[in-house]
């Protein structure tokens, strides 16, 4: 079957987690950060390379940051991105309608 | 000497042999050969040498250490799961594209000479343009035509760094080079194209989307694998990767976040995973190099696993795009599970590519590499957010709707299934136990890790689920950025804008400067000096004789005759005898009036 182009009035973003999902999750991310503070305190050595690593939850604050950089980085490049892929568009069919 | 057949061959007789055949014979001949290539892995034993002579050249065509035999285990055993994948369909295109494409990955990976490596890379090329043109769609032949020429370019640039190390008595081998002088500049550059660094590397996201369901899983698997293991053999340690490795981990996150047709997503997360590799390459230690082997073999499992996942959502829906999918979770249950297998494999403890992916940041970890850690950390994150969440989300829980692409549909044929629960199991094996078999293929075995410790596994499960929490987050607030529906514009934008820009420069400066050069040279010099031999002379002897003839008392009449005879004459080359000697005895006092003068 050869692929379509998309119908704009469709959901183009998955439909909303609900509160359930998103609980689970913070609680998932907050139990493991206690534990990684337990390790810590009760003297598990986790061979740390950096003086970061050392940090209680470093791992899920770096990961939080690193998801919150990404999708604030897409969301200030969408708008002259869509604008140049518009554009790139726009000219392609043109130039089809001329062919 | 060789006790077994060369696995290459096997696939490169299979793939001349099988589009020959018709229904069920050409589907049971296509299903043997990548059957017999893994048994001829197995029959090969490790260390093998197998040399032959070409022309002049002692060739080594096999060279089966650790390392080209564990490229060379993961690419059979994909390739014999990716054949069966693409079974159902039998299209001789599609299966003869998918053997031609695995029996020149692994000659390539097998060549212990650059003679050896450059043929077989060059097969790759066309194995790569059968898997597009399986699409049979124009947009398709289109991908495979700039397919075609980006890496033929590529391998141009190879040849020349090739013949100019040869050149230098710099010798045949397929083995390490500093990055000193052209010939490993030009090599180094010519394998930079498969691995798709950043500017050469805008081919991999215009291309891959156009291949055939199963050709992507093919075109996924060798290209870019292949292109990191030669430059694991020739540039270890060479610090100019880690800088393009880090590079590739993070351009194309963005366009990942925005892209709305899902198999381009997972080619700039294919992209970002490459970089792991490179970077690994740059570090160069023995633990680097066991982490680029490493994930050479589980990104190939789980990669494939993704891409036969969303081949199938596009085979049975006809559309990969974000928006058009809603339902499909629903209608392809088992898919959708075997998706979410090769999304746990990115970092997941238990899945294949957290293993190989805490190789590779412990050694920049333990090269105390600050910069490169956090970069890797970042792009493991971001990947599994990307092709992870973000794609199984838009591919399979958009949720229902009543005018959806999906509906209807059934899950994928039980030939796909087979191969993708095939993969996902070993995605989960590797995972559960890298001892069993990838660590002891490892090449270097004094520079093992073990990934499993409880801080190592407590602090990644915080991090994907701090990642996660995130992105729900953002999508429950409805700050995800929304797909672009367009192709968005990569490095390519540049070239592609700046071709026809150089072009209507080109138009404005030098046709005009043509056309003045045209009219002052053309038109103008060219006649005179045309003229000027053509009736110089002529006029010359006319000037000459006229004083003579008026001197020698001859009417202005005659003058005027003689002048014209002369003229024509002249003009044609034709004179009387006498006139000639006349003038020859003129000439010769002349040069001896000359003689004399010039001598006092």
């Amino acid at each position: 079957m050869a692929a379509t182009e998309s119908d704009p009035s469709r959901p183009q973003t998955p439909p909303p987690p609900g509160d359930r999902l998103l609980r689970g999750l913070a609680l998932a991310t907050g139990g493991l950060v206690a534990f990684d503070l337990v390790l810590i305190l009760a003297g598990y050595d986790k061979h740390p390379h950096f003086p970061w690593e050392r940090l209680p939850g470093f791992y899920a604050v770096f990961a939080a940051l690193s998801a919150a950089v990404l999708l604030a980085g897409a969301r200030l490049l969408r708008r002259p991105l869509a604008a140049l892929s518009a554009r790139d568009q726009a000219e392609a069919e043109g130039g089809e309608a001329e062919h | 000497m060789p006790e077994a057949l060369h696995p290459s061959l096997v696939y490169l007789l299979g793939a001349a042999l099988v589009p020959l055949l018709q229904g069920r014979a050409r589907q049971a001949a296509a299903l043997l050969v990548p059957a017999l290539g893994l048994l001829a892995y197995y029959a090969i034993p490790v260390g093998a040498v197998w040399t032959a002579r070409l022309l002049e050249f002692d060739l080594v065509v096999l060279r089966a250490d650790p390392f080209a035999m564990l490229v060379l285990h993961i690419f059979a055993v994909v390739s014999l799961l990716g054949t069966v994948y693409v079974l159902g369909r039998n299209d001789p295109l599609e299966l003869a594209g998918g053997l031609l494409y695995a029996g020149s990955a692994i000659g390539a990976v097998l060549a212990g000479d650059f003679v050896t490596l450059f043929l077989f890379w060059e097969m790759l090329t066309l194995g790569a343009v059968l898997c597009l043109l399986a699409r049979r769609r124009p947009a398709a032949g289109r991908a495979a035509m700039r397919y075609l020429l980006v890496h033929l370019l590529g391998g141009v640039v190879l040849l020349a760094g090739i013949a100019v190390h040869l050149g230098s008595g710099g010798g045949l081998a397929f083995d390490r080079m500093p990055l000193q002088g052209a010939a490993a500049w030009l090599v180094f550059l010519g394998f930079g194209f498969n691995a798709a660094w950043p500017v050469l590397g805008a081919w991999l996201p215009d291309t891959y989307p156009e291949a055939s369901a199963g050709g992507l899983v093919f075109m996924a698997t060798f290209t870019t694998k292949t292109a990191v293991y030669a430059l694991a053999r020739v540039f270890p340690g060479e610090p100019a990767l880690v800088v393009i490795g880090c590079a590739m981990v993070l351009l194309p996150l963005v366009h990942a976040a925005l892209e709305s047709d899902l198999r381009r997503v997972l080619a700039y997360c294919l992209v970002n995973q490459v970089g792991f590799m490179v970077a690994g390459v740059g570090l160069g230690t023995g633990l680097a190099l066991n982490g680029v082997a490493a994930h050479i073999y589980c990104h190939v499992l789980y990669n494939a696993l993704l891409l036969m996942a969303l081949g199938a959502v596009l085979d049975r829906v006809g559309s990969v795009r974000a928006g058009d999918l809603a339902g499909t979770g629903r209608a392809m249950p088992l898919t959708a599970l075997f998706y979410l297998f090769g999304a746990a494999s990115i970092s997941t403890p238990f899945f294949c590519g957290f293993v190989s992916k805490s190789m590779l940041a412990a050694a920049a970890a333990k090269g105390h590499h600050g910069a490169v850690s956090l970069v890797l950390l970042f792009g493991a994150f971001a990947v599994f957010l990307l092709a992870g969440l973000r794609v199984a989300c838009l591919a399979f829980f958009s949720g229902e709707g009543g005018s959806s692409k999906a509906a209807g549909t059934s899950d994928a044929p039980l030939g796909q299934l087979l191969a993708m629960g095939a993969t996902a199991f070993l995605c989960l094996f590797v995972g559960v136990l890298p001892g069993a078999f990838l660590l002891p293929m490892l090449p270097d075995q004094t520079a093992l890790y073990d990934a499993y410790t409880l801080g190592h596994v407590s602090d990644q499960f915080a991090g994907l689920a701090a990642a996660a929490l995130v992105y729900w987050l953002a999508l429950r607030r409805g700050w995800l950025p929304a797909p672009v529906q367009g192709r968005l514009p990569g490095i390519d934008w540049l070239y592609r804008r700046g071709g026809p820009l150089f072009l209507r420069l080109a138009d404005r400066s030098l046709n005009p400067l043509n056309a003045a050069v045209s009219r002052l040279v053309v038109g103008g010099l060219v006649p005179a000096l045309s003229r000027f031999l053509e009736a110089g002379g002529p006029r010359l002897a006319c000037l000459f004789m006229g004083p003579l003839w008026r001197i020698l008392g001859h009417e202005a009449p005659r003058r005027a005759a003689e002048r014209d005879a002369l003229f024509r004459r002249a003009k044609s080359g034709t004179f009387p005898i006498g006139l000639t000697a006349l003038l020859a005895v003129v000439l010769l006092g002349l040069l001896t009036a000359f003689y004399y003068v010039g001598g006092k």
